[in-house]
């Protein structure tokens, strides 16, 4: 085969490919369109993907860090501890507090054996 | 930075043919090729939309050859797996089993005439073509890529893109020297 022969050849070729790239139905042309558009939509969701990573989270990364901030306080003026679980109790409690306040008393009368009414 | 979605989408709707085209001929089914298209697309966007445009075509042409290479990896498994089932299927049905094979070139008399348009015969000269030097030619010929691109694109070396291209242009040229002596 000589070169010449071979260059008309891929001419023809390249020609008929063309053509029959310019005849594709409507049908399937519609669908190139259709995924066309799809990728370009899923391209720019990743691009919002990964916008998110550094512009939404500003706000989120503040309030983490104001919660964060707020903690060490509390913990740095209770000593470190937060309330326990019978002093939560008490507080969420309905009854009279007085009760409470009085409470190491009346353990007291209950041992002395004493009538707290009397 | 972000995608340039009107440049990508010009680049996108340049190629989209032929890489339909490349992808149907590998596959011979047009809703296959739409799916590696597809799958093309959606890879290129997303990552390697912020390459310099120049870079796109190669890359684009890079990923259709290798979603090409996987459907073929699958339809070989599949194709086994078939066989195994019609062997075992052709045991039970006392047909003739020349009657049940499909004809080589599969070509009705439909399609004979057809091939009297040079198109048509190009398509279907094409096809018959094992797909690795089927993708070489088309990737040469008709995409104008460089030895050395289309041994990237096809993830071989650069000899078996020649060996290809030559083995391909030369069944080519038998089976449409009546149309393009």
């Amino acid at each position: 085969m000589n070169r010449p022969d071979e260059k008309q050849f891929i001419a023809n070729v390249k020609k008929a490919l063309d053509l029959g790239t310019e005849n594709l139905d409507a049908g399937t042309q519609s669908k190139l369109t259709r995924i066309r558009h799809k990728a370009l939509d899923a391209g720019e969701r990743k691009g919002f993907d990964i916008r998110q990573w550094f512009t939404v989270p500003v706000a989120g990364w503040a309030t983490a860090c104001l919660l964060v901030l707020g903690l060490a306080i509390y913990m740095n003026q209770s000593n470190g501890t937060l309330p326990p679980l019978e002093d939560i109790d008490l507080l969420a409690a309905e009854d009279n507090l007085e009760f409470y306040d009085g409470l190491e008393f009346y353990a007291w009368l209950t041992e002395e054996g004493i009538d707290a009414a009397g | 930075m972000g995608m340039e979605r009107p440049a990508m989408d010009d680049f996108l709707a340049s190629v989209e043919r032929q890489a339909f085209r490349m992808a149907e001929f590998a596959t011979r089914n047009a809703d296959e090729a739409l799916d590696i298209v597809q799958d093309a697309m959606i890879s290129l966007v997303k990552h390697y939309s912020t390459k310099p445009d120049t870079e796109w075509r190669p890359l684009f042409f890079q990923i259709v050859q290798n979603r090409i290479r996987d459907w073929h990896r699958k339809k070989s498994v599949r194709d086994r797996w078939n066989g195994m089932r019609q062997l075992w299927q052709s045991r039970e049905i006392d047909d003739d089993p020349i009657q049940n094979l499909a004809d080589p070139k599969g070509k009705t008399p439909g399609e004979q005439t057809a091939l009297k348009d040079s198109t048509a015969a190009l398509d279907s000269a094409l096809q018959t073509l094992p797909w690795r030097q089927q993708q070489a030619f088309l990737l040469r010929a008709w995409e104008e890529m460089s030895v050395a691109e289309t041994a990237r694109a096809m993830k071989c070396s650069e000899g078996s893109v020649k060996t290809h291209y030559s083995r391909a242009l030369h069944t080519l040229r038998n089976l449409l020297e009546d149309h393009w002596p």
